[in-house]
């Protein structure tokens, strides 16, 4: 078992926006988790769920109302320059809009030179090349002369999402936050780019936080990791990635399942997401007492309404709902009529 | 198939003056039957978007349709009636009545400040002259169909609704006059996957009771696996396979339809045995000689290079590959099942 790189303890984050009402929005509501060193966690959620929040919370960006962000065991916010220093160029964030990221009137050389010199790991100018070829190698820009002297406007989106995980390695990351990395790139491309954060993964050792609201290209990604599944500022459910989507307990992600779409014809047509007792998630504003899902959840009870359930079971698997043991489990349906190359 | 509209060698050309000139949608014929759900399925800078600004005559300047015919068959009629030959005020009638669109992203356009309510009087009374009241039945009746609930809706502005109930408020306008043809871009993109499935459900329903033709443009394999009967799958503006979905989805015989179809993430399956496409889509300013798809394709050889090929029948569909017997032969694609 390797050490906790980034670790959560009970986090939350409340916005308080507007005047003079000062409306206050609970982002992120309690939420402890491990992101061990070398490790991948894929941090699943809808729009509102804060899953965004989070992982702005573990890059450092937002500081939390209350509970700790800790850096192999200090807190974030009150380490001392030299390890915060440490930090600043261990946990790299990557943003989903690469177009957005990249400086218009520099090149792509601009872009990666600016960290290699600033914390001087290339001494001189023909360092800083050399190290931004190698780097661009890394990422499958080959050959990296064609590249490096290119402006963003002039590479495709899976190009530009390299270019940006190349400047995320200039500093020699310990863990890449990938928010919706693949979200704006063209499906042919989608799973190149997913495959490159496994092979760093694989290859450098680095740990990956995958945050997405695409379960089937979080299964790309962190199949053999860890899952996280986020609603409305909590986590649902998570552990072992294997684990939760074999046996998915919260009603919520069994809902979310039902949804996903298939692209077999036969199939899709047979699948019919898990009736809810409401389509539309609440406003994230006002989050619903006890259980935050129980407003949309075909079995909630009484108790749902008044107790907020919380976390339960072993390390690889654990669950917050007041009936993880009773609900019937979800069985992935299958086609309507099976056919040979199934 | 009783068609409702035919294609003919549409092209759409943008003139970007020093930076050249760009065909975005390069001789590109199909046809829309009566009362069908298709769906024209693209990445990025496909041309499929400035397809369905063509069908309703609104692409956006410096693009411009070059060529090409829009044959609208009307009800009872024996000849069809070729849209590119209309006035623009004949076309405008005929915009939301004959053919609605529900734009990509739309659901943020809608007007602030105007209750949902008065901005479904005002598209109605665009067209047709009637009452307020009348108007308001019709649209409480579309807004069931889209599974929204009219006395909480039809009061509400638009901020007070989340994106997936804007987006079916939209389909419920678009419903008002009860056009024969419905185009639906990118319809579910920005959604929550638990909205989105709801709203393919709903589109399905829709369909099949209003006996409307619709035409969803997506990026989305699963979408169209979900909703559509047939398939066109276009790349760097040309079609290059068409025909029943679940034909194309059991054997694809274009190599782009096979990769996107290894390439598509999914719950099951072996993820070991998915394939990206290599390279990216070409610069349509510079489409590469051949066929468009031929630096990126695995079966590609000389004739690929030089020679564009056409769209022909074969094996139930339409496909334009010099080489699909070879692409037809090879394995099926394992994976897509849950």
């Amino acid at each position: 078992m390797t050490g906790s790189l980034i670790a959560l303890e009970d986090v939350s984050l409340t916005f308080a926006r507007g005047w003079p009402s000062r409306e206050r929005v609970e982002a992120v509501a309690g939420v402890s988790l491990v992101i061990p060193e070398g490790g991948i966690l894929a941090l699943v959620g809808e729009t509102g769920s804060g899953k965004t929040t989070l992982g702005k919370l573990v890059a450092g960006l937002y500081r939390p109302t209350r509970g700790r962000v800790l850096f192999r065991g200090q807190d974030l916010w009150t380490m001392d320059r030299r390890t915060r220093l440490e930090y600043r160029r261990a946990v790299q964030l990557v943003h989903q809009d690469a177009f957005a990221a990249l400086n218009p009137v520099r090149t792509v050389y601009q872009s990666l030179k600016a960290p290699l010199r600033h914390h001087r790991i290339a001494r001189d100018e023909g360092e800083a090349r050399r190290q931004a070829a190698a780097l661009l190698e890394q990422v499958g820009l080959a050959p990296p002369e064609l590249f490096l002297d290119k402006y963003p406007h002039q590479l495709s989106g899976g190009q530009r999402q390299r270019v940006l995980l190349a400047r995320a390695l200039t500093v020699q990351p310990r863990l890449i936050v990938a928010d919706e990395p693949v979200s704006m790139i063209d499906v042919s491309l989608r799973l190149s780019i997913l495959q490159l954060l496994r092979d760093l993964n694989r290859r450098l050792g680095i740990a990956i936080l995958y945050i997405t609201h695409d379960l089937a290209t979080a299964r790309c990604l962190a199949e053999e990791g860890q899952l996280a599944v986020m609603y409305l500022g909590k986590i649902v459910e998570r552990g072992a990635f294997r684990e939760v989507l074999g046996n998915p307990r919260h009603p919520y992600l069994q809902a979310l399942l039902s949804a996903v779409p298939v692209p077999d014809p036969r199939a899709a047509r047979a699948i019919r997401p898990m009736a809810l007792r409401e389509i539309d998630p609440p406003d994230p504003r006002r989050p619903p007492s006890g259980c935050r899902f129980h407003p949309r959840c075909p079995y909630a009870q009484p108790i749902c309404r008044e107790l907020p359930p919380v976390l339960q079971g072993p390390a690889d698997h654990q669950v917050a709902c007041h009936f993880a043991q009773e609900i019937p489990p979800w069985r992935p349906p299958s086609a309507a009529s099976p056919s040979p190359s199934a | 198939m009783n068609p409702l509209l035919q294609v003919r060698n549409l092209q759409v050309t943008f003139d970007l003056g020093r930076h050249g000139r760009l065909v975005a949608v390069d001789d590109v014929s199909f046809e829309l039957g009566r009362g069908e759900f298709a769906a024209l399925v693209g990445e990025s800078g496909s041309g499929k978007s400035t397809t369905a600004m063509a069908l309703i005559r609104l692409v956006p300047p410096p693009g411009l349709i070059s060529s090409g015919r829009l044959l609208w068959w009307e009800d009872g009629r024996r000849e069809p009636v070729d849209l590119l030959q209309l006035s623009p005020s004949q076309m405008r009638a005929r915009r939301w009545r004959d053919i609605a669109m529900v734009f990509q992203g739309a659901q943020n356009a809608l007007n602030p400040v105007m209750r949902i309510a008065d901005q479904m009087v005002e598209t109605v009374r665009a067209h047709h002259a009637m009452s307020r009241g009348e108007i308001l039945d019709r649209a409480a009746q579309c807004l069931r169909w889209v599974r929204l609930e009219p006395s909480r809706v039809l009061r509400a502005y638009p901020h007070e609704l989340s994106g997936g109930m804007r987006q079916r408020v939209l389909i419920a306008m678009s419903l008002l006059l009860t056009p024969r043809l419905l185009i639906l871009d990118e319809p579910t993109t920005a959604l929550d996957v638990i909205t989105q499935a709801h709203i393919l459900e709903i589109l399905d329903e829709v369909q099949r009771e209003l006996g409307l033709t619709m035409f969803l443009l997506t990026h989305d394999l699963a979408v169209v696996a979900r909703t559509a009967r047939r398939v066109l799958i276009m790349y760097a503006g040309r079609i290059v396979e068409e025909g029943p979905t679940e034909v194309l989805f059991e054997a694809p015989y274009h190599p782009y339809t096979r990769g996107l179809l290894q390439a598509v993430p999914t719950l099951t399956g072996d993820v070991a045995a998915k394939r990206p496409i290599p390279g990216a889509p070409p610069d349509l300013r510079r489409p590469p000689p051949g066929c468009r798809f031929h630096p990126r394709c695995p079966y590609a050889d000389e004739i690929c290079r030089q020679v564009e090929p056409a769209l022909e029948e074969a094996g139930g569909r339409r496909v334009a590959c010099h080489h699909w017997q070879r692409v037809a032969a090879d394995a099926p694609i394992r994976g897509l099942r849950r």
